[in-house]
């Protein structure tokens, strides 16, 4: 039996119109668009985290923006279909609020998105104030809920704090106990620990990890696999506004086969210092989105690029195991194996290093 | 625990008298300005009580010179001045309170309408306000009276009427950026209409800058009414010091000497518009703690006593012989506020060898950032350095910042965090790159844009790229021209301030390389101060890990990984991955911010 998606896109695409100069309208030049999310199709399912990792530029952030129809898409054309819970999506127009309780979204900064002269239980309880919705001893038992599960906690002595008397951790989990008022069936998490500190990062994934198992669906945006190598279910790889690799987080970080990812993985620090060390190290960097190259997008970087790889715009198919796809022809040429991409800069360091 | 009031804090807090002294002297100004409020409020809402004769009553000689019984003496039509001149408070703090009030209401209204709202709404409004700002006060004062006869009400409208403009200016740009800002964004999101947004989440915030421009508007509101009386375009029958004045004056007060008819009223009026200056000022410093001068200079901080160099035997720490700096016993105290101490340091050691690429790690608030100034003589004024920083055995501490100047850039470089968002967005990378190369010596300009190209194909950017501006160039590209300017003038040391945070991971990749290149190729040594375990278990030898103001271990990155001797780096490294338990329990720990409990203090300190 086929469950219903929390989340699904299909062809999603956002166009961003570039402003022509005088010069360019008076030749009658084409406005030209950036392709910021090129043709994507995803899914969620309610209970499973998906983390959508990509570097600046890759349109990771504006698949999220475009699914909540956050006002700053607002000049750009998107294209694709979007059920949310089974239901259509408009993407032209604005959410109605039934479908906004939702969805819920988790900013980077929680030093930002916290009203700096509200108290916790004022943050928190926000959602239900705005829409009025039961008497103030209700609002606030709920908002009790919402912070309890946010671990908060104890109540009495965070409900009157300040944002400025809490630490990063704590106002992260503040900002989600915030989202979980409303009871959404969808968490977008937009970077939620990047910046935080280490010590502090575990106890914020926990409580997304404690909404994933009461059923939440869960989409993390981030350009740390190492964050989310452990935490998320599928990892989708993004490059230029396209999935170049998608498939189970362990999968993907284990048999990385698109070169792009393999090079990805192979940066991603890691803190035992004894760690082989054998980095692909890229060169240059990610074009333009105002500009992309025919074929495949990410063979002008590619170490391993073929002729045909600027003519032909892969999909993605089939890689490895267990519902693990790439796009890539070189993957698609082996039949699924994943190509060997040199590393370039190697280091074994041993325990007899020079002290 | 997470609690910052614990005792463990390390900022010292003082009690009783002290903290009493110490806070009154730092708010001399604001004491002084509102008990003269004060003074002058109850003297005008209780002129009837204290005034010892009644309002406009002959009581003596015409200009009666003062006596025991009329301390001030008397005015032309041989009233009391004293009695007079407590009438007149009640009137001109009324004028002064209510245009005040008109003001900061349209003000505001206008302000925050045309922040919020942008686009047309704004450019009406703000092209209205720019008229009232240009219109001559006094030529619409005497219109105004012509026309409509002079009154009360007719002063405190014109004068408030006049004086919005400027409140509007001074409180629109703030809601300009807060509208952007992401506590409003998402109160939006969730449904918020734009009634419930600007009253609960913009009001709050601009509150103390409008007040902060009203209190200044009631002296502006007092010095424009003593303006008007003077003219002849005050209350008819009026008693404001203004008119005080003007009528003494046009009556001979002068001619016959009488002084006292005069003076007073005239020092009223300087010492409220003093009064209110004084409280408007000090509310703006409290409101935009970055107008304490305090901050902008960084590098005079004050030097403590160097202690005794500890005997070798007793520190049980190898002393490297190959160390190029040398730190001892670095202790750094922050003086804050109502005489409060944040002792942000404690008695650092720390030996960085040369050639070696060393870690100093630590979260937010642990004085990593404390103990890079203080590497560079950069610490903050209100800081008190006390220790040995030697350098080649010279102790650069004992000669203050001066000691330090001489040595950064020639041998200590620092790329400084988010130094690739610091370029002069109007010169070119080649001119800010000429620049950092002359802080070696003096050298011919052609020999200095060689050397600029130089650096820059050292660092992987094409030399024809010298001629372009900032934001031509990618943030990869900026922070790879960054570190070509920190090694402008040939140091032999590199500090970098969490150099590859901001960017993504390919690119840090590419930094990283690079950096490790350089350090070969140069001999640098480069310390990397950093909160990311993976960078420094990848591209660090060795590590110092700082904990609430303490080295609390340093060795080998290998060392501190694999045999860990004290808790918080275990802690520490052990956070640095997140795996779903084996039962996909999750035990929550809710004072999991223990290791950070007094980050907010101190982040408060030291910045």
């Amino acid at each position: 039996m086929k469950r219903q998606h929390a989340v699904e896109a299909n062809g999603l695409s956002v166009r961003f119109p570039v402003s022509r100069s005088l010069g360019d309208v008076l030749r009658r030049r084409e406005r030209r668009y950036v392709r910021a999310v090129d043709g994507v199709d995803l899914h969620v399912d309610p209970g499973e985290i998906l983390a959508i990792v990509g570097e600046s530029g890759s349109g990771k952030s504006t698949i999220v923006k475009a699914l909540l129809g956050l006002s700053e898409i607002g000049a750009a054309t998107l294209g694709g279909d979007v059920l949310i819970n089974g239901h259509e999506v408009d993407l032209t127009r604005a959410r109605p609020v039934s479908m906004l309780q939702d969805m819920q979204l988790i900013h980077q900064d929680p030093y930002e998105s916290l009203d700096p002269r509200f108290r916790v239980v004022q943050t928190v309880r926000e959602a239900l104030d705005i829409r009025r919705k039961g008497s103030r001893k209700a609002r606030l038992a709920k908002a009790r809920e919402a912070m309890t599960e946010a671990h908060v906690t104890p109540l009495e002595r965070f409900e009157k704090r300040f944002p400025h008397q809490l630490s990063g951790g704590q106002r992260q989990r503040v900002a989600i106990a915030s989202a979980l008022v409303s009871d959404p069936k969808v968490l977008f998490a937009d970077e939620p620990v990047s910046m935080l500190d280490m010590t502090v990062r575990k106890g914020v994934l926990d409580v997304l990890d404690e909404q994933r198992r009461r059923g939440v669906a869960i989409v993390v945006v981030t350009h740390d696999l190492a964050t989310v190598a452990d935490f998320a279910d599928r990892i989708a790889v993004m490059y230029l506004g396209r999935i170049v690799e998608e498939g189970p987080a362990a999968e993907v970080i284990a048999h990385p086969h698109h070169p792009y990812t393999q090079a990805l993985v192979s940066v991603t620090p890691v803190p035992d210092p004894l760690a082989p060390r054998e980095r692909i190290v890229l060169r240059g960097e990610v074009p333009d989105a105002a500009s992309v190259p025919s074929g495949c997008r990410f063979a002008n970087r590619c170490p391993i690029a073929e002729d045909r790889c600027s003519e032909i715009d892969p999909a993605l198919t089939p890689a490895g195991q267990h519902d693990h796809r790439a796009a890539c022809v070189v993957v698609e040429a082996l039949g699924g194996l994943a190509p060997h991409v040199p590393a370039n800069s190697i280091r074994h360091r041993t325990e007899g290093a020079p002290a | 625990m997470a609690d910052t009031t614990a005792g463990t804090s390390p900022v010292k807090k003082t009690v009783g008298a002290r903290r009493v002294l110490a806070l009154a002297k730092e708010n001399a100004g604001l004491i002084v300005g509102v008990a003269l409020l004060v003074v002058f409020g109850a003297v005008a809402l209780f002129a009837g009580v204290f005034a010892p004769y009644p309002a406009d009553t002959t009581v003596g000689d015409l200009f009666g010179a003062p006596s025991a019984e009329h301390w001030l003496g008397l005015d032309d039509g041989g009233q009391d001045v004293f009695s007079q001149l407590l009438y007149g408070t009640q009137q001109s703090m009324l004028i002064g309170l209510a245009a005040a009030l008109v003001s900061g209401v349209v003000g505001m209204v206008v302000g925050v309408t045309a922040g919020y709202f942008g686009g047309w709404v704004e450019g009406v409004l703000m092209r209205i306000t720019d008229y009232v700002i240009v219109i001559p006060f006094i030529p619409l004062a005497i219109v105004v009276a012509t026309i409509h006869g002079a009154s009360l009400s007719a002063t405190i409208l014109i004068i408030g009427m006049l004086l919005w403009a400027n409140t509007a200016r001074v409180v629109r740009a703030p809601v300009l950026s807060l509208r952007h800002r992401l506590f409003v964004a998402r109160a939006r999101g969730m449904g918020a209409g734009h009634g419930r947004v600007l009253v609960r989440h913009i009001l709050p915030q601009v509150l103390p800058l409008i007040i902060s421009s009203s209190v200044l508007a009631i002296a502006t509101a007092i010095f424009a009414d003593t303006a008007m009386s003077f003219l002849g375009l005050g209350i008819p029958g009026g008693s404001s010091w203004g008119q005080m004045i003007d009528i003494a004056f046009r009556r001979g007060a002068t001619t016959q000497g009488a002084w006292w008819a005069i003076v007073p009223p005239g020092l009223c009026v300087g010492v409220v518009v003093l009064a209110c200056s004084l409280v408007g000022r000090h509310v703006e410093r409290v409101l935009n703690p970055r107008l304490a001068v305090s901050y902008m200079n960084p590098g005079d901080f004050t030097v403590g006593p160097t202690p005794e160099p500890k005997p070798v035997a007793t520190t049980g720490k190898h002393e490297a012989d190959d160390a190029v700096l040398r730190v001892r016993d670095l202790d750094v105290v922050f003086s804050l506020p109502a005489g409060e101490e944040f002792h942000a340091l404690h008695s650092v050691d720390l030996d960085i060898r040369r050639g070696r690429k060393l870690g100093i790690v630590g979260e937010s608030g642990s004085g990593k950032t404390t103990l890079l100034m203080s590497l560079l003589g950069l610490s903050a004024p209100n800081a008190t350095v006390s220790g040995r920083i030697e350098l080649g055995g010279e102790d650069m501490l004992a000669g203050g910042a001066e000691g330090f100047r001489k040595h950064l850039w020639r041998d200590i470089a620092w790329i400084p965090q988010g130094a690739m968002n610091a370029f002069n967005p109007v010169r070119t990378m080649e001119w800010q790159l000429v620049e950092a190369v002359r802080r070696a010596g003096p050298v011919s300009s052609a020999e200095a844009k060689q050397r600029a190209g130089d650096l820059f194909e050292r660092v992987g950017i094409p030399r024809s790229r010298l001629k372009r501006y900032p934001h031509e160039f990618s943030g990869g590209m900026k922070q790879r021209a960054a570190i070509a300017m920190a090694l402008a003038a040939r140091p032999t040391i590199l500090l970098a301030d969490e150099a590859t945070t901001a960017l993504d991971a390919m690119v840090q990749a590419q930094i990283l390389e690079l950096l490790e290149s350089l350090a070969e190729e140069m001999g640098l040594t480069i310390v990397f101060v950093t909160h990311d375990l993976g960078l420094v278990g990848d591209f660090c030898d060795e590590a110092a890990v700082v904990y609430q103001g303490r080295i609390v271990e340093m060795g080998s990155v290998v060392d501190l990984y694999h045999r860990p001797q004290n808790d918080y780096t275990r802690e520490l490294f052990n956070a640095a991955a997140w795996s779903r338990g084996a039962d996909g329990s999750t035990a929550q720990d809710t004072d999991q911010d223990t290791a950070q409990g007094t980050a907010p203090e101190a982040e408060k300190a030291v910045q």
